[in-house]
């Protein structure tokens, strides 16, 4: 049983075509464009070593005729579908951006409603307030106390809001993070 | 997965956050747009896009609703909310405060003219009603009565004149005396009128206001019509009884 699929062309088909998806697929993430093209190639040369599956991949007729005859009498066709492709090609890229940003959009959505929320205000007022007391220099001292105030303002009001007190808060802390 | 901050940075998630330029991004949309076949495959089971078409498209059927309904209403809401802060008292200049007054007509002209009204001209002159009255009797007499408390003071009653009481040429040397000065307290009401201090509007709900218009016109309800009968009849006994000696 096992020998049989083995030696079945179709088994190995199949393998070829997930095993090359696989890596199109993987190289299309780490933006390789290159390596996209040629693992699409060598996809479609590999199919001609398995002429019992031309058939379910739409090219039955190269069984009568050679391959440069067949590409002759569809070349509009090939040429049609290429056209077509890359312009689905395209429009997909965009779409695909569009998500890339809108995802980017979502998670700093999700990470400023985490910050301000009441109880993680309080955190960070005292985590300032304490930088505060530790810090040697008078105008760096001045800014973490009034940023804590703010931040406890803001947490005294509910928070929820990024009002102006805050916002140089919240942009320290996207740029340099943990290191606030 | 391109990620559009500095990985290497990375601390919180959305550390050295910066805009997504495609310029940068070129052959991560090189390779989308070549095996697009396999990428679609792939977003849909990873990323879960219909998510995020499903949220944008209902969003911006939203908002096209929203447009449609605030278009037509817009006109509706603005006749039905009621201003916030009311125009304070008074905002509008009359004609009677574009008049000069009697003391600066008193220094422009010191004696009036002598075609000039005989009401006019006993103002402008300072002189008393009596001689007033006598220059032009029939007028005076047939309009007002004068008693002899108001005798002495200046008579502001209005009173018909010629219908050419002052000429255009004394027009002219009133405008020409330059913008009227005059000093607080010593002049009309209208002067030494102060806007009130503004007083912030509070919004009590998102709703939009309701307009309520009652029947005098004004935005508060009138209170108990006044009427002219008196509080208690003079032949109550309960007001007889307590209050004997009024």
């Amino acid at each position: 049983m096992l020998s049989e699929i083995l030696t079945s062309e179709g088994f190995w088909f199949w393998t070829l075509a997930i095993v090359q998806s696989g890596l199109i697929i993987w190289f299309a993430e780490t933006a390789n464009p290159v390596a996209v093209a040629v693992t699409i190639g060598t996809l479609i040369v590999g199919i001609a070593f398995f002429p019992t599956q031309w058939e379910y991949v739409g090219l039955a007729d190269l069984h009568h005729s050679s391959l440069p005859d067949w590409l002759t009498g569809n070349l509009w066709p090939l040429l049609a579908g290429v056209g077509c492709y890359l312009f689905i090609g395209i429009a997909w890229a965009t779409c695909r951006w569009w998500l890339l940003v809108r995802e980017m959009r979502d998670k700093y959505d999700r990470s400023k409603a985490e910050w301000l929320a009441p109880g993680n205000l309080r955190n960070t007022a005292a985590m300032l307030r304490s930088q505060a007391e530790q810090c040697p220099e008078a105008t760096l001292r001045e800014k973490y106390i009034a940023w804590s105030e703010a931040c406890r303002m803001a947490a005294a009001e509910g928070g929820h809001r990024l009002t102006q007190e805050l916002k140089p808060v919240w942009k320290e802390f996207v740029t340099n993070g943990s290191r606030l | 997965m391109v990620q559009g901050y500095d990985s290497r940075r990375a601390r919180t998630g959305i550390d050295g956050l910066t805009k997504p330029d495609p310029k940068d991004h070129a052959a991560q949309i090189v390779a989308w747009a070549i095996c697009w076949p396999w990428n679609v495959a792939w977003t849909c089971c990873v990323y879960n896009p219909f998510r995020y078409i499903g949220e944008f498209l209902l969003r911006e059927i939203q908002s096209t609703l929203f447009e449609i309904s605030n278009g037509q209403f817009s006109e509706i809401e603005r006749d039905l909310t009621l201003d916030p802060s009311p125009a304070p008292f008074p905002i509008r200049k009359t004609q009677h405060d574009q008049l000069p007054d009697v003391a600066e007509l008193s220094q422009v002209m010191p004696e009036a003219p002598p075609d000039v009204g005989p009401e006019l001209q006993k103002t402008l002159n300072g002189k008393d009603s009596e001689t007033a009255s006598a220059a032009a009797p029939s007028e005076s007499s047939s309009l007002s009565q004068p008693d002899q408390t108001t005798d002495a003071l200046p008579r502001t009653t209005l009173q018909p004149g010629p219908a050419k009481a002052i000429r255009p040429e004394q027009n002219d040397a009133v405008t020409a005396a330059g913008p009227r000065k005059l000093p607080r307290g010593n002049s009309s009401g209208s002067y030494s009128w102060t806007p009130p201090e503004p007083t912030p509007f509070v919004a009590m709900s998102e709703k939009p206001l309701r307009a309520v218009k009652y029947e005098t016109g004004a935005i508060q309800p009138a209170g108990k019509a006044p009427t002219n009968k008196p509080d208690k009849p003079a032949t109550d006994p309960w007001f007889e009884k307590h209050a004997p000696n009024r």
